[in-house]
């Protein structure tokens, strides 16, 4: 388990990636991850679960939360490449309205 | 030169004649000699004694010397068997006459055994080195033979490892052409397991067999990583690795991998080596262009490798094009290369058929043949990918499932370990029909276990997750009470049953604790908390609460 993030795109966009299980164990690394300078000054914000395995309900609150701390509105966070199980859970938690779930 | 064993075939009409002869031959070096007293004789004896040299009268009735002579060197086929003509005749004709018929030499008579000697030798010499010839010529065939036959078997190879890509039409439209057999150029594309496209566009330095050699790692690791769902930076850091360990010194591989999203939006390239790639939007505008920012693939340590892709934003119905270095050093008659400028100058003005355009303009460049290189031009074309059909997930035979129950109890001390959930799932994931539901139930079984734990075991309350200070404070609670638990248990009960031919997942829990109820959990809106239990109902066939909120039943179809 583990978080690593990435500027691209002319420092435009900011990418978290998070590996394996995605639950209240990644609690501080993943605030980490977004409190910084590049991630409140990028225009997007992207988070890549390509490597998640699952993601449970305290992880829906990490994300709810990221979004409170960056001030966000709804749909301007990306959340990318999830897996079935993944993207279920964001279906049926309405997560799909509060952020862009692809 | 041995004699032993070479045979000599005398053909003349008269007895003496072939007698003298016969004495003189084998007087001179013991030949074995054979005897025709007219031209089908000669025939018939040619086929069945296979002289190695033939002295052949020319005056004979019937099937004359010439004529004899003609028949038999038809029948020779691609052995040389020489023919010395032995005639009364002025030398001049004989020689014409001689050569004319296919003989190779003459001997007038009365012959000098001096010169019959030294003529007998020379002939029977190339006659010597005309099979050595031969049987090194058979060799070769023989090898050349093997190797066809080991590139087709090879070829074979190669097409199961490529077959499995993915090429529609509607995304990718290609243009392949290789100077051998087995192309320097690898064009790979698959479909991600999200939907996404996948692609490898590379080039093999050198052409043919040892460049394609390293086409089979590379597409068993693209095909496997892109089944993983890897990113781009790590299948390349991947192949990188294999061949660096695989390819002699000063081989590589410089390549283009690159993924689109399934709503083509997203596009991710990690590119060492090749040429710019160019990114056209809608109404052909140069939106992009794409260089290489690595080195090639196989030439760096894995420690030295540089991962790192570019990410680009694309829209739907963006053109992207891709192609290998033959395209823009291919050279016309005067030796002037096509070129990148003219390249980008089809790309951009040629409107919708530039692809097209780009492989005429190509072709007339060259004048038609005239390629020294592999060519391989590509046109991704960025519109949403629907997700790849699963199939034969869905099909088992329940006949003969046999029911079967697994009870489990964790103490406090195995709460306090790191994660039991992992642990239990992987027991459940390891049992007939449940393997393909690990996933879900591994999400179930995580918010069961969470709201068992934190709100009857532990009595802490979820409404206190409200904001990001609060949601730490939560978890240090919960951490400081779970360190100060003692006997406390929760018990799993996990039951696999066949009704009317469904299979379900009865999952019975039960703690210790206080128990909790569903009002307790307050209903989750926008807050960053309790969304649970609605996870639970939303997996679960039916979900129920007894022995005052202590044990929860939940019923999953399989």
């Amino acid at each position: 388990m583990s978080v690593d993030s990435l500027l691209t795109n002319n420092k435009k966009t900011f990418t978290i990636s998070i590996e394996g299980d995605f639950n209240f164990s990644l609690l501080h690394p993943f605030r980490a991850a977004y409190n910084n300078s590049d991630a409140s000054a990028a225009e997007e914000i992207v988070v890549d679960l390509r490597k998640t395995l699952t993601v449970d309900s305290s992880a829906l609150g990490m994300l709810l939360n990221m979004q409170t701390d960056l001030n966000k509105k709804d749909n301007e966070i990306k959340i990318i490449n999830c897996n079935d199980v993944v993207k279920k859970i964001f279906t049926i938690t309405n997560f799909e309205k509060k952020f862009h779930v692809e | 030169m041995s004699n032993k064993g070479q045979k000599i075939l005398v053909v003349d009409d008269i007895a003496t004649n072939r007698s003298l002869l016969r004495q003189t031959l084998v007087a001179l070096n013991n030949y074995d000699v054979f005897e025709a007293a007219s031209g089908e004789e000669a025939i018939s004896q040619f086929d069945k004694e296979k002289p190695d040299l033939i002295l052949m009268d020319i005056m004979m009735p019937d099937l004359d010397g010439h004529e004899t002579t003609r028949i038999i060197k038809e029948n020779m086929g691609d052995d040389h068997i020489p023919i010395i003509f032995v005639t009364a005749l002025s030398e001049d004709d004989s020689l014409s006459t001689a050569l004319a018929s296919g003989g190779d030499d003459f001997i007038s008579k009365p012959f000098n055994i001096e010169i019959l000697a030294s003529k007998i030798n020379a002939h029977l010499r190339i006659r010597e080195l005309t099979q050595q010839l031969n049987s090194k010529n058979e060799i070769l065939t023989g090898f050349n033979q093997n190797l066809l036959r080991e590139q087709e078997l090879i070829e074979h190879f190669f097409e199961s490892a490529i077959k499995q890509s993915f090429l529609d039409d509607n995304l990718i439209k290609y243009h392949m052409s290789s100077l051998s057999a087995f192309n320097g150029d690898l064009l790979l594309v698959e479909r991600g397991p999200q939907g996404g496209l996948y692609l490898v566009l590379g080039d093999f330095s050198g052409h043919g067999l040892t460049a394609a050699m390293g086409t089979l790692p590379v597409a068993m690791i693209f095909f496997k990583m892109v089944k993983e769902n890897s990113s781009v930076g790590d299948i390349a850091r991947e192949i990188n690795f294999q061949l660096y360990k695989l390819m002699p010194p000063g081989m590589f591989f410089t390549a283009t991998i690159l993924e689109l999203n399934a709503r083509s939006e997203i596009m991710s390239v990690w590119m060492g080596g090749m040429p710019e790639n160019y990114c056209l939007g809608k109404s052909g505008e140069l939106k992009n262009v794409i260089h290489s920012q690595h080195m090639p693939l196989g030439v760096l340590a894995d420690v030295e490798f540089n991962s790192s892709m570019q990410v680009f934003n694309v829209e739907s119905e963006d053109k992207i094009y891709l192609y290998s270095d033959g395209v823009i050093e291919a050279r016309n008659s005067t030796g002037e290369l096509f070129g990148d400028k003219r390249l980008e100058n089809i790309l951009v003005d040629g409107g919708a058929e530039r692809f097209d355009k780009v492989l005429n303009e190509l072709n007339d460049f060259t004048g038609g043949n005239n390629q020294n290189d592999d060519i391989t031009l590509v046109e991704l074309n960025c519109c949403a990918v629907s997700a790849p059909e699963k199939s034969g997930d869905n099909v088992i035979n329940t006949t003969n499932a046999l029911p079967w129950n697994i009870s489990l109890s964790l103490s406090a001390e195995d709460m306090r370990s790191s994660n039991p959930v992992n642990q239990i799932s992987d027991i459940l994931g390891s049992m007939p029909y449940i393997s393909r539901h690990k996933g879900v139930l591994h999400v179930l079984l995580t918010e069961i276990y969470t709201n068992s734990l934190d709100h009857g075991i532990l009595n802490i309350e979820s409404a206190s997750k409200t904001d990001g200070e609060n949601f730490d404070d939560y978890y240090k609670r919960r951490d400081a009470a779970l360190f100060k638990l003692e006997d406390a248990s929760i018990d799993f009960n996990f039951k696999f049953l066949v009704e009317n031919k469904n299979q379900y997942l009865e999952i019975q829990v039960q703690d210790s604790g206080k128990g909790y109820k569903k009002e307790d959990i307050k209903n989750a809106g926008d807050a960053p908390h309790g969304r649970g239990l609605e996870i639970i109902h939303s997996f679960s066939e039916k979900v129920s609460f007894s022995d005052d909120g202590k044990s929860l039943n939940v019923l999953y179809k399989l």
